[in-house]
């Protein structure tokens, strides 16, 4: 019988869950699958779970493991072709102009499994390199040097595009504008 | 003014204090190669600090996404289920 603890946290990890699931497979409906396997696969394997230790990285350690496992079962790496990676993704048609949630996830693409998993465990989630390492089943320095290299990667791939920060020129101007009415 | 030649005094002239504020003297060029390299340096890490805020960014609209159906209602069964038992 699973504490009210952690049926609030299979509850409210589930979003976190896919959004990782999402990010390192790049493909919704496979996400889907994952994040449905990691569920039952958690919920299977609950006996093992020790209550007060980390259960969002107990589920993401079970995800991710469950991502690898059918990539070297599918033996193939994460496509990327021709925004195929970023079409089956779940976010909305962003605004023109500067770089967006799809250019984004669209670079991720471009990184090694390895890399991206770090990144986004580290980066996005706000996992401790500790508590990544843990899920990667690696050393901390490891997790430290992938985080590293696909930061880099990621500047490189989105660095001309990065200037582009802030509100589009259109956007811009008429801010511009407002306020040297205000000054004026 | 050649370099590691001349020395040049900068004053602070909007300070009592007579002192210099900086002097560049004959380390002149390898201090600026040292200042250059701790500016682009900066620049990088603040690039690279954008480059994870987008991505958070990114992220965060993956978190916000819609859920769907089949995955709530997976868990709802489940939770029913133990609930039953």
């Amino acid at each position: 019988m699973s504490s009210e603890s952690v049926r609030q946290g299979l509850i409210s990890f589930l979003p976190n869950l896919r959004a990782f699931a999402i990010a390192l497979c790049g493909d919704a409906d496979r996400a889907d699958d994952l994040v449905q396997d990691t569920m039952l696969k958690a919920w299977n394997s609950l006996d093992t779970f020790q209550e007060g230790t980390n259960l969002r990285a107990w589920l993401f350690t079970i995800l991710r493991n469950t991502y690898f496992s059918e990539c070297r079962r599918r033996r193939r790496e994460v496509p990327d072709d021709g925004g195929e990676y970023v079409a089956q993704l779940c976010v909305p048609p962003a605004q023109h102009g500067c770089v967006d949630a799809q250019d984004v996830l669209r670079a991720l693409g471009q990184l090694t499994d390895d890399q991206r998993e770090a990144l986004i465990l580290v980066g996005a989630e706000g996992f401790a390199y500790e508590e990544a390492a843990n899920i990667c089943g690696c050393a901390v320095g490891t997790i430290k040097s992938r985080v590293n290299r696909a930061r880099t990667r990621l500047s490189d791939l989105l660095g001309s595009d990065a200037q582009d920060f802030g509100p589009e020129p259109a956007t811009e101007a008429v801010l511009l504008r407002a306020s040297g009415s205000k000054l004026a | 003014m050649p370099r590691g030649k001349a020395s040049v005094q900068l004053y602070d002239t909007r300070s009592q204090n007579a002192a210099p504020i900086a002097v560049h003297g004959n380390n002149c060029a390898s201090e600026e190669v040292k200042r250059d390299c701790a500016l682009e340096a900066a620049e990088e890490t603040e690039l690279s600090e954008q480059i994870v805020d987008q991505l958070r960014m990114a992220y965060d609209e993956l978190l916000n996404a819609p859920m769907p159906d089949h995955l709530q209602k997976l868990l709802t069964n489940l939770l029913d289920r133990e609930d039953k038992s």
